[in-house]
């Protein structure tokens, strides 16, 4: 982030960058080399896709079987009850519940968002959007995709282990998730494989903050970088700080549970320890919550380069954007202690925490203009990743605001742990990085695979998507606000919750909508990939570099390392009448600057 | 329990009965007025922008980088727009609400109803001290789920865990405090006999409400409930005697001190503590030194259960 100040300096005298990877290597010929050990960023991507979208369906189907819990207490699961809780007549037991709720949260954020947003969209957008050829450590790369399968399969194993998975939250706070509360293997197997998939995301994250270091094409200034790279960028900057202290907090739990050690386990009367139970939430929300900004940035990225696309204009305040994503990278570390409020913590502390947690909000706010006003007298075309993007303005605006209540120590002692903070972070973290996958996979799908996806399909797509999403999540506010308890088997214990049954059958209704509305995706997805149209280079006809080389993308990515003259966004400039879009490596027409002089004079980026 | 009472408080948000609550309400629906402000403007502005500028055959979008001195000011007033309206005021309304009324504890002239809760998979044990005023002595009343308060009379407790982290939540009383194995942590809350909502659910008849658990503490999570039940002043005090005496036979029962194994179960139930208060000492009264750290045990962490003198003490906790 110390570059973000100075970085158009650097980007100056960047003819160094390309050094680094000056020469093209040989394809690969071998099955394995070009498909499964590969060490190309391109195929690694479409790796961590696939992977991530496995992940991401078996985090869904655990979604809905538990909102048919919740929506349909103790009544049998349809389909899946009959093979997994014969024993219990096919409903779903309440052990089995809390595994499902603590899967799904690790699934979801390490095993789905982590590869499909930072795997593959960092992996396949990061080197094409800055004019590399790949990676500046393409075997790192593999190693990081392969630890990712590793983790994958720990993850895995712990489903098939007597006493089941983990079921502590995905929190896993001790002293639950030690062997006082989880006996089994399930737990360790977690604690392993967060560790193992943190070091997969460590290795992305340093290669991918190297690269952008490094590689850069000539005349790529920090500030002519498309934003979805920048958001790329913070992100891995922020996992190469913090993904490390998660792993030290799951090694460390390890040994606890393994080894007899007692950091996290502190004397009660049932239990012998000389260490803190709290010291663990530390490095987890110290981790955790910049976490929900690694999540997110790259969404954030993302949308405002295809807000801007669509719209067909400039980013709106680029620097005010790039500074704003900077700047709530920095306030995330800060502000970690509002997930502990309720812990007996210091007064002071809590009150700091408290202060520079609203102070997001300005930096958010300014996010949200800049977004507003990119659309403001465009010329917008509704696309499928246009509109994706916009629900994303849409969903992210009500996690945001919903974010006032639970920053706030006093409002926070009645909201936390409950389901308004569930619905919160699921506008937040779900909603808004999944619309923001789909709007990343509708628009870079023709780069990747060479082929179109269905429009109109994937127009249904977002509106059966968007409409039920904002539903489900809305109305967990509302349980919320009633009160009801997070993770909660079933609320009948409660007389006080009673009248929220109701809302809560509709709330499952709503999500087994949502999920039946993403097959027409799957169908889009496969079908388009064997049967779809053939790509054109530049088929929305934007200027960022990796859509001005073939489609699809030719091994080593740049025939010639292009030299960039203008940002990523130069649409509908009034000095070109043939087209709205001007390409990033192109000469504005209006100064024709000659090759070897990245800085043409009158380009309005660089005249900031 | 008895058919005469009432109560629940159901409804969105959950009835507040409390004192402080008001404070936490208040702001919560401040920041919803603000809320609904800003959506409703990011939704105007977003519907408007898509229906005015689609794409039209002809129609060119404006070529602006948004770097002009008026954007520039129109971020700067955004910014401390938010900064003031929301930030500011949120904190400085939360902060004053907090040291006002939630974080001002019960002071010895308040004469707070001190309570001791041992939280434990999956239930809430309950401790008064009796008439004498101190824990883990043989006039202690001890009840589990089962929560009896008075009005008017602040009521200031002490929360342990006895395995994972728990959080005691009273919804109806705005009180939401974990209970972490190791440590001692507090809370108090307060109910006005002229409550509205408490005459409004059928008071001075006794009122019930949900103890709920918080925090996930393993599977039967969602189990870990109880009733907190409000009297008037002297219903409880007729309780409570009641509640003392029944203590007292059980700690005293020849049968229960003569057959070991019996005895042993009953003194696992003196799992109570000296009360810490945090509140300065105060000479005048002279209980103060009578309980040793009681009153000046600011740093609780990591301490047992201290058995104190008297009829059954031994505080059974293992370890250490």
């Amino acid at each position: 982030m110390e570059h973000a100040g100075h970085g158009d300096a650097h980007g100056h005298d960047d003819a160094h960058g390309h050094d680094d990877d000056d020469h093209i290597h040989p394809e690969p010929t071998t099955f394995l080399s070009k498909y499964v050990f590969s060490v190309d960023h391109k195929v690694i991507a479409k790796q961590f896709l696939f992977a991530g979208l496995f992940w991401l369906a078996w985090g869904g189907v655990m979604a809905m079987v538990i909102r048919w819990q919740l929506g349909y207490p103790g009544r049998p699961v349809p389909v899946l009850g009959e093979f997994l809780w014969q024993e219990n007549g096919g409903a779903l037991p309440a052990y089995s519940y809390s595994s499902f709720f603590t899967m799904h949260g690790t699934i979801m954020i390490f095993f789905a968002i982590t590869p499909i947003m930072i795997g593959a969209f960092g992996n396949f957008c990061i080197p094409l959007m800055i004019g590399a050829r790949d990676m500046i450590f393409p075997k790192l790369n593999m190693y990081s995709f392969w630890a990712f399968f590793i983790a994958s399969i720990i993850m895995m194993t712990g489903f098939f282990v007597p006493g089941g998975h983990a079921a502590t939250g995905w929190t896993a706070y001790p002293t639950l998730s030690t062997t006082i509360g989880q006996p089994g293997h399930g737990m360790s197997l977690w604690a392993l494989g967060i560790f193992v998939s943190g070091a997969s995301t460590i290795m992305g994250a340093v290669n991918y903050i190297t690269t952008v270091i490094r590689l850069r094409a000539p005349g790529m200034g920090y500030f002519k970088l498309p934003l979805t790279v920048w958001g790329l960028w913070l992100t891995s900057i922020l996992n190469a700080l913090f993904v490390p202290v998660i792993g030290s907090a799951g090694l460390l739990l390890l040994m606890d549970r393994l080894f007899g050690t007692t950091f996290f386990i502190a004397g009660s009367s049932i239990i012998q320890g000389q260490g803190d139970p709290i010291l663990f939430q530390h490095l987890f929300w110290i981790f955790g919550h910049p976490e929900v900004y690694i999540l997110i940035l790259p969404a954030w990225g993302i949308i405002s380069d295809l807000l801007a696309f669509f719209a067909r204009k400039p980013a709106y305040g680029y620097k005010a954007t790039v500074f704003s994503m900077a700047a709530i990278c920095v306030l995330s570390v800060l502000v970690y202690g509002h997930h502990m409020f309720t812990t007996g913590m210091s007064p002071l502390l809590s009150q700091g925490f408290m202060t520079f947690t609203m102070l997001i909000s300005v930096p958010s706010a300014i996010l949200f203009l800049n977004w507003l006003a990119t659309i403001w007298k465009g010329s917008l075309h509704f696309t499928s990743p246009m509109l994706f993007s916009l629900g994303v303005v849409f969903v992210f605006g009500l996690g945001g605001l919903t974010g006032m209540y639970l920053g706030n120590i006093t409002t926070d002692i009645y909201l936390h742990d409950t389901y308004f903070v569930v619905g919160h972070f699921h506008f937040t973290m779900a909603a808004a990085v999944f619309l923001g996958s789909f709007a990343s996979i509708y628009f870079w799908f023709p780069k990747m695979f060479g082929k179109m996806m269905i429009t109109s399909l994937s127009k249904v797509h977002f509106w059966l998507t968007i409409v039920p999403l904002t539903y489900l999540f809305g109305a967990m506010h509302i349980v919320g606000y009633g009160g009801m308890s997070r993770r909660l088997f079933d609320l009948s214990r409660y007389e006080f919750l009673w009248h929220l049954q109701p809302l809560q059958t509709s709330i499952s209704i709503s999500a087994f909508l949502l999920g039946s509305a993403q097959f027409i995706f799957v169908f889009n997805f496969f079908y388009s990939l064997a049967y779809g149209k053939k790509a054109a280079q530049n088929p929305w006809a934007v200027g960022t570099l990796e859509w001005q080389i073939p489609t699809p993308v030719p091994h080593y990515n740049f025939a010639e390392i292009p030299l960039v003259y203008n940002g990523p966004h130069e649409m509908s400039r009034p000095d070109m009448t043939d087209r709205d879009w001007l390409a990033q490596d192109e000469p504005p027409p209006s100064t024709p600057a000659k090759r070897g002089e990245p800085e043409p004079t009158a380009e309005p980026v660089a005249a900031e | 329990m008895n058919p005469e009472e009432r109560g629940f408080g159901s409804g969105v948000p959950a009835l507040d009965v409390s004192e402080h609550g008001h404070h936490i309400d208040g702001l919560t629906n401040y920041i919803n007025i603000a809320n609904v402000i800003f959506f409703t403007l990011v939704v105007a502005i977003l519907v408007w922008a898509c229906v005015a500028y689609r794409a039209r055959r002809g129609a060119r979008a404006q070529y602006v980088h948004g770097t002009s001195k008026r954007d520039f000011l129109m971020a700067a007033v955004l910014g401390a727009v938010v900064f003031l309206g929301l930030d500011l005021a949120i904190v400085f309304q939360g902060s004053r609400a907090l040291e006002e009324s939630i974080w001002r504890y019960p002071t010895r002239a308040d004469n707070p109803l001190q309570i001791e809760i041992l939280a434990q998979q999956w239930a809430w044990n309950i401790r008064y001290p009796g008439p004498d005023g101190r824990f883990n002595t043989a006039d202690d009343a001890v009840t589990l789920n089962d929560l009896r308060i008075p009005v008017d009379r602040p009521v200031l407790f002490n929360l342990r865990s006895r395995d994972v982290i728990h959080s005691f939540n009273l919804p109806n009383f705005r009180v939401k405090v974990d209970a972490v194995p190791g440590i001692t942590t507090r809370g108090w809350f307060r109910v006005p006999s002229n409550d509205p909502d408490l005459l409004g659910m059928g008071f001075p008849r006794p009122v019930r409400f949900n103890i709920a658990c918080a925090q996930m503490c393993g599977w039967a999570h969602y189990a870990m409930s109880g009733y907190v039940t409000v009297y008037k002043t002297d219903e409880f005090e007729r309780w409570y005697a009641q509640a003392v005496i029944d203590g007292r036979l059980r700690y005293t029962d020849p049968r229960t001190m003569e057959d070991a194994d019996l005895r042993r179960r009953e003194e696992e139930q003196h799992w109570g503590w000296d009360f810490q208060d945090w509140g300065e000492p105060r000479p005048s009264e002279p209980a103060a030194q009578a309980r040793g750290e009681g009153a000046h045990g600011g740093d609780a962490a990591g301490e047992n259960e201290r058995p104190s003198e008297g009829a059954a003490a031994a505080g059974h906790e293992g370890g250490e």
